[in-house]
């Protein structure tokens, strides 16, 4: 407990990550210390909503998951760089990033990270106004995904807002004739 | 069901001599058929595809045959498949059996060293070795069976090999030991597999839900179920069961099975000398509830099992403590702040400190209070 008392904390997600990061350091758990740099990223977007420092623990992380071999965090951080530019309105390279890990075959890459990039992308393309190519995609996903409800309904969820967009656009556009 | 000898690997055997014993211009493409069979499947690209592809190859003929036929050799007309049929059909008595694991042996310990042609210490001569050895304890009864559920596996090849080796095939039909009563029965389709090929094609089977998260195929899933009906240890059945459940979204019946897992695999680890050994499979029977009861949202239960598996893991510290700490991170920042820390420094400490049972019954005191 010397260490949780010579950081001050009782609570607190900086203390608390703070000395997760000291620990993953003293013991060169790199895995730890990957993981703790994304939750660090997780929290700044959250609570400050602080894009560039966000970013900064995400180039953190994937630097130490690329040179230690973290291949399993590899869809993960991706995701997540998706996410930001997305936050600061990059959308191609949010588009890219989910397109890369929609479209990995990788053994390492979960089936769930793939959906919901896979959703991600379609609603990207949705709002660029490929509503063919989305709803193509959105199908190709639902393929895959019908034995497992959870994913399952993430994809029927993300239909539906395609198709709701889609459809307020449409309703916006013969109402402006 | 066999223990390790099957039909399937009598051909590979038969493959291998043929690979290193022949000139032919299919010799690297042979190479590259039994190393699909000699190598472990994890590096293929589609886990689900190659386990399939596995499962076939290892029970029916015909799938080897296609991957075979595309193979062309110096002969016009004749493929790799032909010589394979060739050297099998030849081994259809208990005599010519002994003769090729004679051969095989030959070819891994030599007389003399400059006669090697295949290395003890490479995959191949490790298959051949672990072959060698099984050949040598099986019982006489065992390796008539083997005999008799490889009669079967090339029955369906009969046709083709007497219109290519006539003169061959009267020979082989006038032998007293082929009796000509192919027909499959249970016990001959049971032998096609072996209890460690099932063994292994449940633990890739939940390596691939594990880790990828994708559901096995209807028809994969009951061919495995029917195989794994006879295996004489059923704890990774129900761990292949939990994890089914559990993507299915069937809370219950994942819980029931993880039950019937951890209850399984802690009355066979009873016996062992290591005395941790039962704990720690506790530790991840609690961790593996408490990711559970998350999954489906009931953080109450997934805390109280992450706590128990906290209060476990500090009387004997092993890896699984990383485990525990990154889902406390994870629920610290989503639903229970100020947990993680206060669980999470004992557990990183490399050793328990000796008043550490009264410090962890303050840290689950004081989590309890900040929930409530």
């Amino acid at each position: 407990m010397s260490a949780l008392t010579a950081l001050g904390g009782n609570g607190g997600g900086q203390d608390e990550l703070a000395f997760l990061k000291l620990k993953a350091r003293e013991g060169r758990h790199h895995s730890l210390a990957t993981t703790t740099l994304l939750e660090e990223a997780r929290l700044e977007l959250r609570r400050s909503g602080n894009p560039p420092k966000s970013l900064e623990c995400l180039l953190q992380a994937s630097h130490l998951a690329a040179v230690h071999g973290l291949h399993n965090l590899a869809s993960s951080i991706t995701m997540f760089e998706g996410g930001i530019a997305d936050r600061v309105g990059q959308q191609r390279l949010s588009t890219n990033a989910y397109d890369y890990v929609r479209s990995s075959t990788n053994s390492q890459c979960s089936i769930s990270d793939r959906v919901r990039a896979g959703c991600r992308y379609a609603y990207q393309l949705a709002r660029k106004g490929s509503y063919s190519v989305a709803n193509g995609t959105m199908e190709h996903l639902h393929e895959h995904v019908q034995q497992i409800p959870k994913l399952a309904q993430r994809v029927a969820v993300f239909s539906t807002l395609i198709a709701l967009q889609q459809s307020i656009r449409q309703w916006v556009a013969f109402r402006d004739t | 069901m066999a223990r390790y000898l099957t039909p399937g690997k009598l051909s590979t055997l038969l493959l291998i001599e043929i690979q290193l014993l022949s000139d032919e211009p299919f010799s690297f493409g042979l190479l590259d058929v039994v190393s699909l069979h000699v190598l472990p499947t994890h590096f293929a690209a589609s886990f689900v595809d190659a386990l399939a592809e596995d499962l076939n190859q290892a029970s029916d003929v015909a799938s080897l045959g296609t991957i075979l036929q595309a193979l062309p050799s110096s002969l016009p007309g004749r493929t790799a498949f032909d010589f394979l049929l060739s050297q099998a059909w030849r081994c259809v008595d208990l005599d010519s059996l002994h003769g090729l694991f004679d051969r095989l042996h030959r070819l891994v310990h030599p007389e003399q060293a400059e006669e090697r042609r295949v290395s003890p210490a490479s995959p191949t001569g490790h298959f051949m070795r672990r072959c060698l050895v099984e050949w040598t304890r099986l019982q006489f009864a065992d390796s008539l069976a083997l005999l008799d559920s490889f009669h079967v596996w090339l029955e369906p090849t009969r046709a083709r090999w007497s219109r290519i080796h006539p003169e061959g095939a009267a020979k082989v039909m006038d032998k007293k030991e082929f009796n000509g009563s192919l027909a499959p029965t249970s016990q001959t389709l049971e032998q096609t597999i072996s209890s460690e090929d099932v063994e292994a094609a449940l633990t890739h089977s939940i390596f691939v839900l594990q880790r990828i998260g994708q559901r096995l195929p209807a028809e994969l899933k009951h061919r495995i179920d029917s195989w794994s009906r006879q295996l004489s240890s059923q704890s990774l059945v129900h761990f292949l069961a939990f994890y089914e459940s559990w993507r299915a979204g069937e809370y219950t019946m994942a819980l029931e099975n993880l039950h019937r897992y951890f209850d399984y695999s802690l009355s066979a680890s009873r016996g062992a000398e290591d005395a941790a050994g039962p704990r720690v499979q506790y530790q991840y029977a609690l961790l593996h509830l408490s990711v559970l009861h998350a999954d489906f949202e009931r953080w109450q239960e997934s805390v109280e099992s992450m706590e128990e598996c906290v209060i476990t893991g500090m009387v004997h510290p092993t890896k699984l403590r990383y485990y525990v700490l990154t889902l406390l991170i994870q629920y610290d920042s989503t639903r229970k702040p100020g947990y993680a820390l206060s669980a999470v420094c004992p557990l990183v400490s490399s050793t328990p400190s000796a008043n550490s049972s009264q410090h962890i019954t303050s840290i689950l005191v004081r989590s309890h209070r900040a929930r409530r």
